[in-house]
């Protein structure tokens, strides 16, 4: 029985790979990274679907406040080319966040889940070419509402292409705005803290052939908040691969968190578990239209 | 802080300077009209080709391999003849190392 659901597993999954291999050449903005932006833009009228899964687990030890922390959060995006090197990009993210809170004194620790969802909305602006000119380079604003948050974040992309190689470098500012809901004494207050994280990301890949590449992403996130100041500037690292065929790509990474670069009072430890996680894996599938 | 802005301009400094190597050849022909050929054909090349895709360097495939290349993507860049004759010949030639 289980046997016979693999055969058809297998069939169905040779099918839809025979589908793809069947599909004319690419016309896609040859995106190849999953957390590093590339300086490339849609041409005008055309149509970009993307479907990213992020699976993040391992909020537990080393300080963190959870016996249990697993997220797994989806984006769907549609990127529109608008010609005159813009694009646009309109997301519906969805975000669910399953967790346990560590109590020594429990003898259970009873899951909890959050889910939230957001629309965002993206802008990038092409000024350079990675190969034509010395260095590709684009500007990016992302506009993000939330059930309790706003956020407003801003990119400046540079890349390189050499022949099978590309280099992208990302610098990336972010302005959150939060709503927390606390009760002091009998009162219940509502109150709106700012956050601004900041991030520079790396990537590499090395290309085999037209349809694949395999490289790395180095990620360094910081928070720097309006009560305590730079708290934290965390290191993540990893492997990046990459699958193109006609019009469907499809882009895999894994990003371990390395080490806490900036050690404060509020971030003493070593790996931040509670804000960040142990393993995160992202996968990218998207369809050139 | 220091150290971690030092080790984020080293990475930096090192993009940089892999980018200041290999881009698009810009052509510089003493024969005034065959100058301006050139420049048109890169013109050409980058407007219509990097719109969709990656460009690639010229010596990346073989002068055969663009004339097939150009066949497949003249259609569906919209090229006229003469605009791939253009992109073609800025194309082809590229100093040869």
């Amino acid at each position: 029985m289980l046997f016979d659901v693999y055969l058809t597993m297998k069939k169905h999954l040779a099918i839809i790979l025979i589908s793809f291999c069947c599909v004319t050449q690419s016309f896609a903005q040859d995106r190849v990274f999953a957390r590093t932006y590339q300086s490339n833009v849609l041409p005008k009228g055309g149509f970009d679907f993307e479907y990213w899964t992020t699976l993040r687990t391992g909020k537990v030890g080393n300080g963190s406040p959870f016996a249990f922390g697993r997220h797994l959060d989806s984006r769907y995006e549609m990127e529109f080319g608008l010609g005159k090197n813009i694009q646009t990009a309109f997301y519906l993210n969805t975000y669910n966040f399953k967790y346990a809170m560590l109590d020594y004194t429990a003898t259970s620790f009873p899951t909890q889940t959050e889910i939230e969802t957001s629309f965002s909305n993206e802008w990038k602006f092409k000024l350079s070419d990675p190969v034509a000119n010395k260095l590709g380079s684009a500007l990016y604003l992302e506009v993000t509402a939330g059930s309790d948050e706003y956020e407003l974040e801003g990119k400046i992309i540079l890349d390189k292409r050499y022949n099978n190689d590309l280099f992208a470098l990302n610098i990336v500012g972010e302005c959150e705005l939060e709503t927390v809901v606390e009760k002091q004494g009998s009162n219940i207050v509502r109150t709106n803290e700012i956050f601004t994280p900041f991030e520079i990301d790396y990537a590499y890949m090395h290309f085999f052939g037209t349809n694949c590449g395999a490289g790395l992403e180095i990620s360094d996130r910081n928070l720097v908040s309006e009560k305590n100041g730079w708290e934290h500037s965390v290191l993540f690292g990893g492997p990046t691969l990459h699958f193109n065929q006609g019009r469907f790509f499809a882009i895999f990474n894994a990003l371990p968190q390395i080490i806490n670069l900036r050690k404060t009072a509020v971030a003493p430890q070593n790996r931040i578990l509670d804000i960040y996680e142990d393993l995160d894996f992202r996968l990218i599938t998207g369809y050139s239209f | 802080m220091k150290q971690l802005l030092a080790h984020h301009i080293i990475l930096l400094l090192a993009s940089m300077l892999i980018a200041c190597n290999a881009t698009l050849y810009v052509p510089s022909s003493s024969e005034p009209i065959e100058q301006n050929k050139l420049l048109a054909g890169r013109n050409l090349y980058v407007q219509k080709c990097s719109n969709c895709h990656n460009l690639f360097l010229p010596e990346r495939f073989t002068d055969e391999k663009w004339n097939s290349k150009l066949d497949t993507m003249q259609v569906r860049a919209k090229i006229n003849n003469n605009e791939r004759e253009l992109i073609y010949h800025y194309i082809i030639s590229h100093p040869k190392k």
